[in-house]
């Protein structure tokens, strides 16, 4: 290798013979050297380490191998290119440019091991990266592909993709500018099973260790993520749900919706904005995924979701009209507060649901008949029989409607048949093992949540304070109990949601 | 006077009215009834039609209520004899006279039980208020006679002057149509420790009347159970015999009389069993039990429906029920039930005519089932029917399916519009509970799902506070701005 101008030749030289007898189970060596490397790079102004040199490290360096080097190196020219450009976004930086290429190339390629070790340098250049996306989007290089970069990178340093970082929010935001909505699914699909906290007592386990779960290396202290605030995170699901929304996945964009439905208040009936808008969003997604109004999860707090079902009239008009068999009913709901609509942007879920309800009308019937003349249904729809025929070939076609339409009697008749495309047995039972493998992993999260709940302060406050009073009332709860205890204040939420649910 | 003889509560005609004529024969039937049951009866026939047979009735009952002491009861139905007949007139002067009579033997009674109070001997003011209760029960004020029965209670010596006291209150709770206080009082005589010779007198007429309080109440399964475990020696029993005549006296009261008649038993056991049992159980509860057949060879042409209906002959078995509709509405206690029970019967004899077909037309069904009377169509659908085609003669059959299918009790069938048919569904049980099974993994899943995000929430110490970025507590405009980033994250990583 011959780098004599960069500063740091021998630093490289030492982390290039170390990566050849490099051993992963031999962590702590790893450990310090690599923090060593960073050390010594840190020393370095950014100036001195993102200049130009000749030949140029990054054209010498292994991206696979020798990331740590080459990501401090290129996120250093990434920092002086904003600086130099401004306001605008740097030249260097576009899709398809020097920078933009070598970013991708070490997102996608760059050890994520030693990317743990480059604080807040991944993220950067992701979140660069998605800007690109956003503002420098050409023809050759459409958004999609420079988010698609973003998600393989979030998976790359976190193969779970469960601990929220605000590289998850770059990309969500970036996905709704650019509508490129697929491309945020592989991250989106995945569980978030912890959040990054200021507060959160974290094992001092070193970075290059073998992490049980991706929450214990990103955190705030490695510069992995930035701290999020409750507004982060309840945008990251609201988000979510657009993108899934975009996507017609209702069920999926419902279960992003509850999330923030169930988000904890502080005080009584006190309910975030975000809720608001979550809520008027999550009833008209579960009437399209439940095809009817169901009840809101048992979860989400009963005082705060009275606030926000007061200031949502409009949306639970269509859901009771939605129930009805009126479909001119449903209409006219949509057509008084199109307004309203309009300006939280639901028009087109609000149109999905009317149309829906139409499908469902038809849908129904199945219910009760096994074979009925299209006579009928353009009396159901009110509508005439060709107009009748032709929305219910439609459908049929697009397979929301499982049917067939026959010649019988002199007349077009529609035959309801057997669910088509029906899965196998073995689809079936494939699905429910997945689901199985899916609460598995589910439980260990909330065990692991559990865990981490438990060292919190305020836990350690309240068992203390049950201490005191266990030697006041000899009413000993042990240590388990206490546990239980503490997840009894939600039950006591949850009864009185199911009886607001029962009034819904 | 004439304000003495203004009227509380006119009579009014009945709300189901009968256009067919009965079967029953006025004399005989009313024959097997005794006192206020028998007035009862006979108004409910008069108010219930215009029929000759309730011309007679009226009649009857102006008799009736002339023997007795009610005079509030007999200016009511005299005065809808007038209404009713121009040459009916009111009988002022034995009014007036009664009245006096009775408002005499009140204040005597009266008086007399605060003698008694006075005397404070037990037993004598248990009596005072026991002929005190008598005394308002024949005149017809049963708030009154309650509560005179009701204060017998603290001066009862013996558990048979409490089965007394009870059976009283029962009489007084069903001419009330107090069901619940009937029930009670029911209760309270079976938790009694009595004398086996008074308990073979008191057990066979606790079912009959705990069947009938379950039947008024609406609760037809219950009250079906009560009837079918009836005992017969009620037919037989004599409970007339005055109580007091030491052990093993009588009640004092013939409820086979006075309330329930054991053909009454049969009748509405029968009816209440066809609407709530399979026919597994009505063969093995009626047919095979030797007891309530005794009661049930009182009303042979009911034996005969349960009969056919076990037998698979539905048709014939609804075919006679229809044919006894007017008798059945005539009955005081049965003509509110009539139509809610005979509906239910002509579903389950539905469900279980089409059960063993895979394919049947609607046509054959209208035949096997066609609808008897206008009352038929008064059945509410059970839930909201789709509208029916008018493409089919047999439009009603066809309704009544829809809304049986729809409501779930007619589950595996389809009916085909065109081609007028009632199909059996193919059924899959294996993929139905794979599928079901899939649905409670997917709510456990989302479930969880929400406690971790709860539990990671609470851990980060991430909760919505009262102020700027929040909403609530009454602040309409307290609307949060969201924080100050921008969306597309334009920013290079400032810390909020």
């Amino acid at each position: 290798m011959a780098l004599h101008a960069f500063p740091l030749q021998d630093v490289l030289l030492e982390h290039q013979r170390y990566n050849e007898t490099r051993d992963l189970d031999q962590w702590q060596d790893n450990d310090a050297h690599l923090q060593r490397v960073a050390r010594s790079f840190n020393q370095l102004s950014t100036e001195k380490l993102g200049a130009e040199y000749s030949p140029d490290p990054l054209e010498v360096l292994n991206v696979e191998r020798e990331t740590l080097p080459y990501l401090l190196i290129l996120s250093a020219r990434v920092t002086l290119a904003f600086k130099k450009s401004k306001s605008s976004f740097p030249e260097n930086l576009r899709p398809g440019n020097t920078l933009w290429l070598q970013a991708v190339a070490v997102l996608t390629h760059g050890d994520p091991i030693e990317a743990r070790y480059g604080e807040d340098c991944w993220r950067t250049l992701a979140k660069a990266v998605a800007q690109g996306a956003v503002t420098a989007s050409t023809e050759t290089h459409p958004p999609s592909a420079s988010i698609s970069v973003v998600a393989a990178a979030i998976l790359r340093m976190d193969p779970s993709g469960g601990t929220l970082t605000t590289s998850h929010l770059d990309l969500v935001r970036a996905c709704l500018l650019t509508h490129s909505y697929a491309q945020a699914r592989p991250v989106l699909d995945c569980e978030v099973h912890s959040f990054p906290s200021p507060s959160s007592v974290n094992n001092e386990l070193p970075l290059s260790a073998k992490h049980h779960t991706s929450n214990t290396y990103i955190a705030v202290r490695n510069k992995l993520t930035e701290p999020l605030t409750l507004t982060d995170i309840l945008e990251y699901y609201l988000c979510g749900a657009m993108i899934y929304i975009g996507l017609d996945q209702w069920a999926r964009a419902l279960d992003s919706l509850d999330f923030v439905l169930c988000t904890p208040s502080g005080s009584q009936n006190t309910a975030h904005e975000l809720m608001l808008e979550a809520y008027k969003k999550w009833v008209l997604t579960s009437l399209l995924a439940h095809g009817r109004p169901i009840p809101l999860p048992q979860t989400a707090g009963g005082a705060p979701m009275r606030t926000v079902r007061a200031l949502a009239k409009e949306y639970e008009a269509v859901a009771e009209a939605f129930r009805g068999t009126d479909g001119k009913k449903l209409e006219a709901e949509a057509y008084e507060a199109q307004e309203e609509f309009r300006n939280a942007g639901n028009e087109g879920l609000v149109r999905n649901v009317v149309a829906r309800h139409r499908q469902l009308a038809i849908s129904k019937l199945a219910n009760t008949y096994a074979v009925v003349p299209f006579s009928m249904v353009a009396k159901l729809l009110s509508i005439s029989d060709s107009d009748a025929a032709q929305y219910v070939q439609r459908l049929v076609q697009e397979g929301l409607l499982q049917a067939s339409i026959e010649q019988a009697e002199g007349q077009s008749v529609l035959r309801f048949g057997e669910k088509q495309g029906q899965e196998s047995e073995q689809q079936l039972k494939a699905e429910l093992l997945r689901q199985t493998k899916r609460i598995k992993e589910l439980s260990r999260y909330i065990a692991e949540a559990d865990r981490r709940l438990g060292l919190s302060r305020d836990y350690v406050e309240h068992v203390s304070r049950q201490r005191k009073q266990k030697t006041a009332t000899q009413d000993v709860p042990d240590q388990e109990e206490a546990m239980d205890m503490s997840f009894g204040g939600a039950a006591s939420e949850e009864d009185e949601e199911s009886v607001m649910a029962d009034v819904s | 006077m004439s304000d003495k003889l203004e009227l509380q509560r006119p009579l009014q005609a009945s709300a189901i009215q009968v256009t067919e004529l009965p079967k029953l024969d006025l004399d005989s039937y009313i024959a097997n009834y005794d006192g206020q049951s028998r007035l009862d009866r006979l108004v409910c026939i008069a108010t219930s039609s215009q029929l000759p047979v309730s011309k007679e009735a009226l009649r009857l009952a102006l008799a009736e209520a002339k023997k007795g002491k009610d005079v509030d009861r007999y200016l009511e139905i005299s005065q809808y004899a007038v209404d009713n007949d121009k040459d009916a007139s009111t009988d002022v002067e034995w009014a007036t006279k009664t009245r006096e009579l009775v408002n005499r033997e009140t204040q005597k009674l009266e008086h007399e039980l605060k003698g008694y109070k006075n005397n404070l001997i037990k037993e004598s003011i248990r009596m005072g208020n026991e002929d005190l209760g008598h005394h308002y029960y024949s005149i017809g004020d049963n708030n009154n006679a309650y509560k005179a029965y009701m204060r017998m209670r603290e001066f009862c010596t013996t558990p048979k002057h409490l089965v007394d006291m009870s059976l009283r209150l029962v009489l007084v709770g069903a001419a009330q149509e107090n069901w619940m206080a009937v029930q009670t009082s029911l209760y309270k005589i079976q938790a009694l420790q009595l004398k086996p010779e008074d308990k073979a007198k008191i057990d066979p007429v606790i079912n009959p009347i705990a069947g009938l309080a379950n039947m008024a109440s609406g609760n037809y399964p219950t009250a079906a159970d009560r009837f079918l475990n009836a005992d017969p020696a009620y037919i037989a029993l004599d409970t007339t015999q005055k109580p007091s005549a030491g052990v093993g006296s009588g009640l004092g009261i013939s409820f086979q009389r006075q309330l329930i008649t054991p053909n009454d038993v049969a009748v509405y056991g029968a009816l209440c069993a066809l609407a709530t049992l399979n026919r597994e159980e009505l063969q093995r509860r009626i047919l095979d039990n030797a007891d309530f057949r005794t009661f049930l060879e009182l009303e042979p042409h009911l034996r005969r429906v349960v009969a056919y209906f076990i037998g698979g002959k539905y048709t014939q078995a609804l075919e006679i029920l229809e044919g006894y509709r007017a008798d059945y509405l005539f009955d005081v206690f049965l003509q509110k039930h009539v139509d809610p029970l005979y509906a239910t019967i002509r579903r389950k004899a539905i469900c279980a005519y089409v059960a063993p077909f895979s394919r049947l037309s609607l046509s054959s069904m209208a035949t096997a089932f066609p609808v008897f009377s206008p009352s038929e169509s008064r059945i509410p659908p059970t839930t909201k029917t789709i509208p029916a085609t008018d493409t089919l003669t047999d439009g009603s059959i066809q309704t009544e399916l829809v809304s049986l299918i729809s409501s779930g009790q007619l589950s595996g069938f389809r009916i085909d519009a065109v081609h007028g048919e009632l199909v059996a569904l193919a059924k899959d049980d294996r993929r139905l509970t794979h599928e079901k099974a899939l649905k409670v993994a997917s709510e456990t899943e989302r479930a969880l799902r929400l406690k971790l995000y709860r539990v990671n929430m609470m851990a980060a110490g991430f909760e919505v506070k009262a102020g700027k970025a929040s909403m609530g507590e009454g602040q309409g405009s307290g609307i949060a701005t969201r924080s100050n980033r921008g969306r597309g994250g334009a920013d290079t990583g400032t810390m909020i």
